[in-house]
């Protein structure tokens, strides 16, 4: 019996070695370079990123590149202590936001006049590239894909409603709200993340700039008024409180268990979810309209998206360099960006294919890029983020009224822009 | 004379491993800590190298800080929250299940499971039991017309203290009723019987048979539990994030967020030694009552 357990437990791990893809199954044959390592968070999109690994080992000799996926929180967490131990990969990514924090805390290396004798800075959209420069302006990474948010309409709700079409204007929208929100079922009318990190104050900036206001003057009157916009949304039930402990991907399993009509929506959701993990739940008509216009017609949505930055201590600078641009040239962003379902973060990747303006669903997104606001760059942005969310959540909660949540994010954030203004 | 001084120093090198060990792994790092706290490292002077010694300054902004009043607060609130129940109900438990009847010793052993779990699939658990719309703990009291309306547990402070300590004592619990009854199966039943014989009841057996019998076990149970309790972390980062505005946040929670989300070490690092000051003075006492016992 203990030698059929053996056999067994043997034959399970050659099998499961069998399985396992090595790195050169993945990454292409070892060409002889010095390895390079990159580190970063993409789950859906990893198999993108690995082609681009593979394509670039098998046209050079100089590096040989590979990618190790770090969960996100446990990424952030190895950047800042490798700041101080020095273990650092030779290549990084990050969340745009973030990036200021790190290249201040010298995690990411400036690589501006390597980047300018390659000649194609001119053809990248200014709000993604502006969220790899330092707070003197200096470059040290390139974007990789941006991402935006719109509103996602569960259209059949809307219609046994009775309402015909998408709402555009913040008036449509509120009143869809009304009409579809059914408490009888536990039906809201919208659903957002507010939950307290970073998703949450990118799911917050669109109503920001929506009415005016701005993270520079928080408690202004317009921006006062976001405030009130989402804590009536609550206090009038169209939407659910437990936004405060969502995160975006609940918030989308709330929309697509139907206890939500609309939902504050983004690009990567399309590829991850509607297309891939909720394909066959969603049996609904569904669209896509860009975020609510105010009354005097501003529109506002918010850039997110992903950098890379070559690291402190890289082995092999140039050659790293060298892989960014590879990684980001007009045809690879173009391919990159299709496979994964993101916004190509220069001008002429959008030209090179209908990708972006065929399909309805993307169409929203570019458009919205128009007007989508950067978070930053500020090497403070987390607390700038922090004292935002905070805010939002105590409005939301019923902690605060709008005007006092508003003059506490001042409290924190003005300070940190007097020393060191918004771009 | 010699050959005692010998002797001693044969000791102090039979230490010598012992004392590398906590000087290398516990020493350093506390230190630096210590250093880093007196310093304004931020996400401005980390990398120019810029900063100051600002003596006991992120103290004093710690301590002026609403937020940290509120975090500290809610660690002791936790911390003596979860030592209450989960040492009475431990107790309650230890008692019980050190009666001889059928099945005693298996069903101990399976309250034992709460107590393995790793905290943060405990964490978990705790979130989507409590879930406003989905939790199964609303789902109970609804179809038992407890409640006519879905308790929004998470949502509120006070309610989400709540459900942290429930969870935390879930852990708690079976940890304390496995040391309280290893302390009460050391009695030895000649004493309950001769108390039996003198004409003692249940009642006056506990009081003065038991209780001062496992007293041993009582107070490492409570500096242990306070210990475990009070540097908690896991639980409140996956249940809550220290929410609803901070009200389930603690010290280890807030200590972790200012060094690595907002990137302020050194206030992250004045908060952490907070932490380690309290934990110090619990198991300085903790020692002294161990070497008294020994005496």
């Amino acid at each position: 019996m203990k030698k059929l357990a053996l056999a067994a437990a043997i034959a399970a791990s050659v099998l499961s070695l069998g399985m396992t893809a090595s790195a050169e199954d993945i990454f292409g044959p070892d060409n002889g370079g010095t390895p390079i390592e990159i580190w970063h968070y993409f789950e859906g999109e990893a198999d993108a990123l690995n082609k681009i690994c593979k394509d670039y080992n098998e046209l050079q000799s100089d590096i040989y590149v590979t990618a190790t996926y770090v969960s996100r929180e446990e990424l952030m967490k190895q950047y800042t202590i490798g700041a101080v131990s020095g273990e650092l990969p030779d290549i990084g990514m990050v969340d745009s936001p973030d990036m200021a924090s790190y290249i201040s805390l010298g995690v990411f290396d400036d690589i501006q006049d390597e980047l300018e004798e390659w000649g194609e800075l001119d053809n990248f959209y200014e709000g993604p590239l502006n969220s790899c420069r330092d707070s003197e302006g200096r470059i040290h990474g390139l974007p990789n894909n941006s991402n935006c948010l719109a509103i996602l309409c569960n259209m059949d709700m809307l219609k046994a409603a009775g309402i015909d079409k998408a709402p555009e204007t913040m008036e449509e929208f509120l009143a869809a709200c009304e009409a579809t929100t059914d408490p009888d079922n536990g039906v809201y009318g919208f659903a957002m993340c507010a939950v307290s990190n970073e998703e949450g104050t990118f799911q917050f900036i669109p109503w920001l700039y929506t009415t005016g206001g701005s993270v520079g003057d928080i408690d202004s009157p317009e921006s006062i008024e976001a405030f009130q916009i989402l804590g009536d949304l609550i206090d009038k039930g169209y939407m659910s409180k437990e936004a405060v402990n969502w995160g975006q991907g609940d918030a989308l399993n709330a929309w697509a268990a139907e206890k939500a009509c609309m939902l504050e929506s983004g690009t990567w959701q399309i590829a991850q979810n509607l297309d891939d993990s909720i394909k066959d739940t969603v049996t609904w008509e569904y669209a896509y309209v860009p975020m609510p216009q105010s009354a005097n017609g501003a529109q506002a949505s918010v850039i997110g998206g992903e950098n890379f930055g070559v690291c402190t201590g890289a082995a092999n600078r140039e050659a790293c360099i060298d892989f960014l641009e590879y990684m980001e040239t007009a045809q690879n962003n173009a391919d990159w960006c299709e496979l994964a379902g993101k916004l190509p973060v220069r001008g002429d990747a959008v030209d090179l294919k209908d990708f972006w303006t065929a399909d309805e669903r993307y169409k929203v997104f570019n458009d919205s890029m128009n007007f989508a606001v950067p978070r930053g760059p500020h090497p403070q942005w987390p607390t700038i983020s922090e004292a935002l969310y905070t805010a939002e959540q105590a409005v939301l909660l019923g902690e605060k009224d709008a005007a006092t949540a508003a003059a506490d994010a001042a409290a924190v954030i003005d300070p940190i822009l007097e020393e060191t203004p918004l771009p | 004379m010699k050959r005692a001084t010998r002797k001693k120093m044969e000791g102090y090198i039979f230490i010598l491993p012992a004392f590398i060990y906590i000087l290398v792994i516990l020493g350093y790092p506390l230190i630096y800590n210590i250093v880093l706290s007196l310093h304004n490292v931020n996400v401005k002077t980390f990398a120019s190298g810029t900063d100051v010694f600002v003596g006991l300054e992120n103290f004093k902004t710690l301590f002026g800080d609403p937020t940290f009043r509120k975090v500290f607060r809610n660690t002791l609130v936790f911390t003596f929250g979860c030592l209450f129940f989960q040492f009475t109900i431990g107790f309650i438990f230890a008692l019980f299940f050190s009666q001889k009847f059928t099945l005693a010793g298996p069903i101990r052993g399976l309250v034992l499971v709460a107590y393995m779990m790793p905290m943060s699939v405990t964490a978990l658990l705790g979130k989507n039991m409590f879930d406003v719309s989905s939790g199964v703990i609303n789902d109970l009291l609804m179809k038992m017309h407890l409640i006519q309306q879905p308790v929004e547990w998470l949502l509120k402070g006070n309610t989400a203290m709540g459900a942290v300590i429930f969870m935390n004592c879930w852990v708690g619990i079976p940890f304390n009723m496995l040391l309280l009854t290893s302390g009460l199966t050391g009695i030895s039943p000649d004493i309950y019987e001769s108390a039996e014989v003198d004409g003692a009841n249940k009642w006056e057996k506990f009081i003065h048979i038991t209780l001062p019998l496992v007293r041993p076990a009582i107070v490492a149970v409570l500096m242990l539990g306070f210990i475990y309790t009070f540097k908690a972390f896991d639980l409140q980062f996956v249940m809550t994030s220290g929410g609803p505005l901070n009200a389930t946040d603690v010290l280890g929670t807030y200590a972790y967020q200012l060094s690595f989300t907002q990137y302020e070490f050194s206030k992250g690092s004045a908060a952490a030694i907070i932490l380690f000051c309290c934990l110090f003075i619990v198991g300085l006492f903790y020692l002294r009552m161990i070497a008294k016992e020994d005496d």
